[in-house]
């Protein structure tokens, strides 16, 4: 049910991701993610626990992703598997699976993660959420 | 709603824009280039910046001005430092100190080109670039903490580059307040392996030849002649500074419901200058522009080694000098008169370029006749300009300038159009060989996704801050 796709911005990148429930949504925006910068290579890999806290479910979507995008930068690790356990208005708590590298990145390197058009809602019984990365 | 023409390359736009505006916006540029602001939504941008409390007389906007996350790319924003001004990390932008440094050489065209495939695939070896890619410079903590600190001085310390090389950047190649400690342990993480390495996107090392000439007396003040080879380097603070960013965007959004400040877009976030956030950024800001300048002064050293290894012949000998080294995106504090009074004030250049006019204290005495040099990088395949600073920009735009051509189209459109290696193929039958760390990401940066630099420039020209010097055309590219 969940998913996620790039939209259009005209120096950056968007990312638009949705689930059923705000733990779907958060793993289909860390997979967007990593389909920008290619560092998702689905293997066995070695689970590293990660927990953000934020003033609000938006600036908690941000800090997750940017905790993923450190790891992927400091530890030339790609990352095989991910998951999302809790999500709430001001926690996210889950793990991601790395291995080493075996050669360059080939997606586009992204600097950071914006609160510009940020977005974290819920309609009927989807959440979705948009944001853009800094390329 | 339109936007008024105050001056043939001037156009307001006015209060209540959008809601929450202090001052009006100013648009810097031509009819054709502005209607593309227009449509592109960076005007609104411009807008919002106008809501930041402090902002002083108008909201600026370049005319390479492109939408960006917050505040547009190619803004300039004055805040009052002596008063209730505030400053907004997004003003100043991930790459902290992002900027480009143009280095001359006394070889001209004809005795180099021969040699350019030599030199491209030199370039390609010694220039770390790319996602992940490791500088050149291996840094431990205490490195790291020098380069923060010292900016060029640190490398030159440990033997890289020239003792003249300094005086050719701005702030003499330091940030004096620059503060290491305030700077993460994640982002010194981020920022330690890369010293001395290109990045991506849209930076790059170009070797370029100077193929017009317009101001014969500023050209000749800066060493440059038709003909001439010089090297072109466009990168900023690499991992540093974008977790330095990251970092204190949070913080300020964090501290925003505290101070009842409201914005437009959450990527404003701002402080009062007298707040000690504000302080705090400040100090890990300049470390990080500090950063980037080495970085460049790093990448510099590898294409001075690079041409002596190809020619035989030590660099100093082929005159490999700096004209000068600028920043795109920062925010300096910076005294102007408003309404009759000095006032200091912190202006915010996101994509926009220092411009310091003739005879102005901080500029090289090389430069006091002409102007501040003006390094204004044009896209992959596109010349490049370098202008002088006016003293007109002063009571224009804060003395600043454009910094580039501005995207004129996303990047998912750019690479529809043409695949990386036609591009390639098209730069190469124009004469431009271009050696690209990923191929099928290089329509990302084709020409035809930026704007027209030369209108650009000639609108900088038209509005008073800047005169063109001379005109470089790109004869040898390396990209991340």
């Amino acid at each position: 049910m969940g998913g996620f796709e790039a939209f259009e911005h005209t120096a950056d990148v968007g990312i638009r991701a949705w689930g059923a429930s705000l733990e779907e949504c958060f793993e289909q925006a860390t997979r967007g993610l990593l389909d920008i910068t290619g560092a998702s290579v689905p293997d066995e890999g070695t689970r590293m626990d990660i927990a953000v806290g934020g003033r609000d479910l938006a600036s908690v979507l941000v800090d997750w992703l940017s905790e993923v995008l450190y790891v992927q930068d400091t530890r030339d690790v790609v990352i095989t598997e991910l998951h999302v356990d809790h999500v709430d208005q001001h926690r996210a708590r889950g793990w991601i699976a790395v291995k080493p590298r075996e050669g360059p990145l080939t997606g586009t390197a992204v600097k950071a993660v914006t609160y510009h058009g940020l977005s974290v809602e819920q309609h009927d019984d989807t959440w979705t959420a948009e944001l853009v990365v800094d390329v | 709603m339109e936007l008024d023409q105050v001056g043939p390359f001037e156009w307001e736009i006015p209060v209540g824009y959008v809601s929450g505006m202090r001052v009006p916006g100013r648009v810097f540029g031509s009819r054709s280039l502005v209607s593309k602001a227009l449509q592109d939504r960076a005007v609104e941008q411009v807008a919002n910046v106008a809501t930041l409390p402090g902002i002083v007389r108008a909201s600026l906007a370049m005319p390479d001005i492109h939408w960006g996350y917050g505040f547009p790319i190619g803004g300039v924003a004055a805040t009052d430092a002596d008063g209730d001004g505030t400053i907004s990390p997004g003003g100043v932008g991930f790459d902290i100190g992002c900027g480009v440094r143009l280095v001359r050489s006394d070889l001209d065209w004809n005795e180099t080109k021969p040699r350019i495939r030599d030199l491209v695939n030199m370039l390609s070896e010694r220039v770390p670039r790319g996602v992940g890619g490791k500088g050149r410079m291996k840094l431990d903590a205490g490195g790291v903490d020098a380069t923060l600190r010292e900016g060029v001085l640190a490398p030159m310390a440990a033997g890289v580059g020239w003792e003249e090389d300094a005086e050719f950047c701005e702030d003499s190649g330091r940030l004096p307040d620059a503060k290491p400690d305030l700077v993460s342990d994640r982002a010194k993480e981020r920022g330690a392996p890369q010293l001395g390495s290109l990045g991506a996107g849209n930076h790059f090392l170009e070797i370029q030849v100077v193929d017009q000439i317009r101001d014969r007396e500023a050209a000749d003040a800066m060493d440059l002649f038709d003909g001439q080879v010089c090297v072109m380097i466009h990168s900023g603070s690499r991992g540093i500074g974008h977790q330095t960013c990251q970092d204190y965007v949070r913080d300020f959004d964090r501290l925003m419901p505290e101070l009842g400040i409201e914005v437009p877009d959450r990527q404003l976030a701002c402080a009062p200058l007298t707040h000690e956030l504000a302080q705090r950024y400040l100090g890990a800001m300049d470390a990080a522009g500090n950063f980037a300048r080495a970085n460049r002064h790093v990448l510099m050293d590898a294409a001075r080694e690079s041409f002596a290894d190809v020619f035989g012949r030590p660099s100093r000998d082929m005159g490999m000098f700096v004209v000068y080294d600028i920043s795109h995106n920062l925010a300096k504090l910076e005294e102007y008169e408003v309404d009759g009074a000095r006032r200091q004030l912190c202006v915010h250049r996101k994509g926009a370029t220092r411009a310091f006019g003739p005879g102005h204290p901080e500029i090289p005495d090389r430069y006091s006749k002409i102007g501040q040099p003006v390094i204004i990088p044009g896209s992959m395949g596109t010349a490049s300009f370098v202008l002088v600073g006016t003293k007109e920009a002063e009571h224009r735009s804060f003395s600043s300038t454009c910094h580039g051509a501005g995207r004129a189209m996303s990047r998912t459109q750019a690479k529809k159009q043409m695949s990386g290696q036609d591009l390639k193929r098209q730069l190469a039958d124009q004469g431009i060989l271009v050696s690209a760390g990923q191929a099928k990401l290089l329509s990302e940066e084709a020409p035809y996704a930026y704007k027209d630099v030369s209108e650009v420039v000639e609108s900088c020209e038209g509005a008073g801050l800047t005169k063109v010097v001379a005109r470089l055309r790109p004869v040898g590219v390396i990209k991340g």
